[in-house]
């Protein structure tokens, strides 16, 4: 009933805004006095959903793989198992289009979801406040279902979703305002909130090859195995300059540092300190964290000095949360969240020491 | 209508920060009410008997008298809780000590009893105590539905999984943060429309 007068009252909007939202702005600069540039948050938004498609590839691909060599869903009838039936698949054929089919029925009930819900909320903060929806929603959307445990339940993705549009984003007034990436805030709700249904597989269980784990045909979330798709997704970012080298590069070499610290204390204590760094490069997600995740521009340092302590400390952190807390899956989340939180401190001490540095040189001149 | 802007500004809206010591616990509502009771109780007292001395003391002598007055209180209180009701004070265990800063805080004593009389001054301190109370309430309400489903103990909505985040220290700063969003976009909307 409520709902119903609020769409009565508020019906052109609506219209208006999905409208904006799908088909070109009318309300693009014309006049000589505004800086004129290709890239808008729309274009944006869609190179990185670009970037995207291989990781989605991959993640379908694999999730219907895992399942099929699994055999986690045999005997078990569900509405995924009657409809590939139905398709003319089997379960346990290995090959790519089965693979890909059946992992397509998980992803895309998780991404639909996602988006509905978030899109839901978008929508009213959107009327409440009179403003246009911002294409933000879709990178977010989408890398929030890709963060997701293929086991996971709707109605968590759902819960998931509004807590990383309303608390991770809206709150502090939309799009580009957001002190952390709405997506992984989402993620650290559920991980808090459910650690059963994240926690579904063993992190640090390595029983696969370096080569199986660099085409990302091992278990893992929905779309954090893959190393090869994350690095075609790197390029585009990287030729497009939407993501930061120097944050990839600076959280590669903190990587590095601290596993090679932790293999030199040896193996005795914990074995995940012999873990080498190639095995922490390779799983555990870090290439979906690296090249997605830690460079999202908003949450992210602005200065480009403070890019290189940004990337830095979270290489370091991700692999300290890995090692010491064995039951964990979301060790990446949790190094660049605390790194999110740092990023402004990172700014304010970069531009105070080239203050205080440029200072020293002028009066030096004197 | 003046009423409700009355306390919206003075009283509650202020509270929501002293309240943050104490959010930590308030995860259930049983444990949360007797530890309100508490500040209810010793704030009135507390603002009372100093606007009682106000005349008769310095202002130097009189924040010691407070701080003096409402720690002494609030030990009293305490054994009154051992003697009369030990499992009370063993589900509060050692949050009494923080009602003493609660109160402190809550209570305004120094800053409103130096200039009040008495029976006003009561009525502030028992005003403020129970605004305090109306938040931190509300917000172990929030957090023992959302966590199972159970309000007092009693199963209002079943549950399939519990909701951990709920547990969460930090989601009490986050529901505290929520509700002086709600009171800031009715304070800039609403009334200043009026």
């Amino acid at each position: 009933m409520f709902l119903l007068k609020f769409y009565e009252q508020n019906k052109n909007y609506i219209s208006n805004t999905i409208n904006e939202l799908i088909f070109c702005r009318n309300d693009e600069t014309k006049s000589d006095t505004h800086i004129r540039d290709c890239l808008d948050l729309r274009r944006v938004m869609f190179i990185v959903e670009l970037s995207l498609v291989p990781v989605v590839i991959m993640a379908c691909y694999n999730t219907g793989y895992q399942a099929h060599i699994n055999h986690t869903l045999e005997g078990v009838e569900t509405w995924r198992s009657a409809l590939f039936d139905l398709l003319g698949f089997s379960l346990g054929q290995t090959s790519f289009w089965s693979s890909f089919i059946y992992g397509l029925l998980f992803f895309v009930p998780v991404y639909l979801t996602s988006m509905l819900v978030g899109g839901a909320w978008e929508l009213f903060f959107a009327i409440m406040r009179r403003k246009k929806i911002s294409e933000g929603l879709f990178v977010t959307g989408l890398i929030f279902s890709l963060l997701m445990p293929a086991s996971i339940s709707l109605w968590q993705v759902a819960l998931g979703i509004s807590f990383a549009i309303v608390i991770g984003k809206e709150i502090y007034g939309g799009t580009g305002r957001n002190l952390f990436n709405p997506a992984l805030v989402g993620m650290a709700f559920l991980y808090y909130a459910y650690p059963q249904a994240i926690n579904t597989f063993d992190a640090n269980n390595l029983n696969f090859t370096l080569e199986q784990a660099f085409w990302g045909t091992i278990p893992g979330q929905l779309g954090t195995t893959s190393f090869f798709a994350c690095l075609v997704g790197a390029v585009v970012l990287l030729i497009s300059g939407l993501a930061s080298w120097k944050i990839m590069f600076s959280m590669l070499i903190g990587m590095f540092f601290s596993s090679s610290v932790f293999n030199m204390i040896g193996a005795g204590i914990n074995p995940l300190f012999g873990l080498t760094p190639e095995w922490h490069l390779m799983t555990g997600g870090f290439a979906f964290a690296c090249v997605f995740l830690a460079t999202d521009p908003i949450s992210a340092t602005t200065t480009e000095m403070g890019k290189y302590y940004y990337g830095f400390f979270i290489g370091i952190l991700g692999v300290i949360f890995r090692v010491m807390n064995p039951e964990s899956t979301a060790f990446w989340m949790l190094a660049i969240l605390v790194m999110n939180a740092m990023a402004p401190l990172i700014d304010h001490l970069v531009v105070k020491s080239n203050i205080y540095r440029r200072q020293k040189r002028e009066l030096s001149n004197l | 209508m003046k009423t409700f802007q009355i306390i919206l500004n003075e009283l509650l809206v202020y509270q929501v920060f002293a309240v943050c010591s104490a959010i930590f616990f308030a995860t259930s509502v049983e444990a949360i009410l007797p530890l309100c009771l508490i500040v209810i109780a010793t704030s009135s007292l507390c603002n009372f008997f100093m606007s009682l001395v106000r005349e008769k003391v310095k202002l130097q002598t009189f924040l010691i008298l407070v701080l003096v007055f409402t720690l002494s209180l609030m030990t009293l209180i305490d054994y009154l809780l051992t003697m009369y009701y030990p499992e009370i004070h063993n589900g509060l265990k050692w949050m009494v000590g923080i009602t003493a800063l609660n109160t402190l805080i809550v209570g305004n004593a120094f800053s409103f009893a130096r200039v009040n009389r008495p029976w006003l001054s009561l009525g502030i301190g028992f005003l403020n105590a129970l605004s305090y109370s109306v938040i931190l309430i509300l917000i172990s309400l929030i957090r023992e539905f959302f966590y199972d489903g159970t309000i007092f103990g009693n199963q209002l909505w079943e549950m399939s999984k519990t909701n951990n985040f709920f547990l969460l220290p930090s989601c009490g700063f986050l529901l505290i943060g929520s509700v002086i969003w709600v009171i800031q976009h009715y304070k800039n909307t609403v009334l200043t429309k009026e």
